[in-house]
């Protein structure tokens, strides 16, 4: 209470003195009058502070924000808007940046879910471009999606059949040829992992096939993701990651 | 010695003044508020010490610093409208500088409104309603 008192006692004594600094310093006798009733006011308001913060909690931020309020300028009125027009625009475009990223994360997500639950194919990465429309709408441009080392053999011949989601497949028959010398060399190199030449040959068996069971596979998926999505076909590019092209 | 400068450079002033004014009264009054706007430029930096021992003062004594700044910025205000009211009077125009002295006190009334309405809301709030 002592504490309390004496740091009251304290502000008066400082804004007493404060005031007749400011008394001393003006400049002539004219502006007197008017000087001394804002000291008188503001000697006015050190007193009655502790009644103050008792009924109103905090009227020190409500007097600065008053003040600020008169400070402000009026003829700097067409400034302040476009520095807020600014300030907003500069908000906007972060916004949105912030939700076409979020709604590309979402979207990528989603095409994964839906072509892996279609497909039983193992996607990698699904990567969406966004753009944004004139009138605030966002577009998908361009979706790629990457596809995972699934069987290509087994899932490319069974792809076809709109099988339901999570279904088991049969395991393709296993053909084992004997290696022929001459064409186990260039399977070597698109086959990088498996550098045994004799489980080179099915890879080398499979060159006339994948392609054709991989493009049916793509086609497949980028039908999916396009019905889906509402996206072009055009726009959808299925790569898988050894074979390297992308349709 | 700063005093000693202004004071002689006052002076020339004088005298230049009162050797052009026959001739060109214009130039005159152009040397006169030159030397006004000299000297106040000249001597405002000195107010920074003034201003720091006022906020270390009012740190201290834990009034609250929207007090010493309103209180600054009336001085400020009372100083600047008084040196453009001398100006324009010493060019003769006594009716313009009273409108400026008289701008100067309204902006001055203006920085207590907010004080008013503290005031007045917090003894509307004793009231019972």
């Amino acid at each position: 209470m002592m504490v309390a008192l004496s740091g009251w006692l304290k502000q008066v004594v400082a804004v007493v003195l404060l005031a007749s600094l400011i008394d001393l310093l003006l400049p002539n006798r004219a502006m007197q009058r008017y000087v001394r009733l804002v000291a008188g006011l503001f000697i006015l308001l050190t007193i009655a502070a502790p009644m103050l913060q008792w009924i109103k909690g905090d009227f020190g931020a409500k007097l600065s924000a008053g003040i600020a309020a008169v400070e402000r300028q009026p003829d700097t009125a067409p400034n302040q808007l476009a520095q807020i027009e600014a300030d907003a625009g500069r908000l906007r475009a972060s916004r949105d940046d912030q939700a076409s990223r979020l709604a590309a994360v979402m979207l990528e997500g989603e095409i994964r879910t839906t072509v892996e639950q279609e497909t039983g194919l193992r996607v990698d990465k699904v990567t969406v471009a966004l753009a944004g429309q004139p009138d605030g709408a966002m577009t998908a441009t361009g979706v790629t999606v990457q596809l995972g080392d699934a069987p290509a053999g087994a899932d490319g011949g069974k792809g076809n059949d709109g099988s339901a989601p999570g279904e088991i497949r049969p395991v393709a028959p296993i053909r084992v040829e004997l290696p022929d010398i001459e064409i186990g060399a260039p399977a070597t190199d698109g086959e990088a992992g498996q550098p045994d030449g004799r489980e080179a040959v099915p890879a080398a068996s499979q060159t006339a096939e994948p392609t054709e069971a991989d493009q049916a596979e793509r086609n497949r998926v980028a039908a999916i993701v396009a019905a889906r999505f509402g996206i072009r076909t055009d726009a959808i590019k299925v790569t898988r990651p050894a074979a390297g092209d992308a349709y | 010695m700063d005093i000693l400068q202004i004071v002689g450079i006052g002076l020339l002033t004088t005298v230049l003044i009162l050797v052009i004014r026959e001739q060109k009264p214009m130039f005159a009054f152009l040397l006169a508020a030159f030397f006004g706007v000299a000297v106040f430029l000249a001597l405002i930096g000195r107010i920074e010490g003034v201003v720091t021992v006022l906020e270390e003062l009012a740190d201290r004594s834990g009034i609250q610093t929207v007090y010493l700044k309103t209180m600054l910025k009336i001085i400020g205000i009372a100083y600047i409208a008084e040196f453009g009211a001398q100006i324009v009077r010493d060019a003769g125009m006594e009716s313009v500088a009273s409108k400026i002295e008289f701008a100067g006190k309204m902006l001055i009334l203006v920085m207590a409104v907010p004080i008013i309405s503290v005031i007045i809301e917090t003894v509307l709030g004793l009231l019972p309603a």
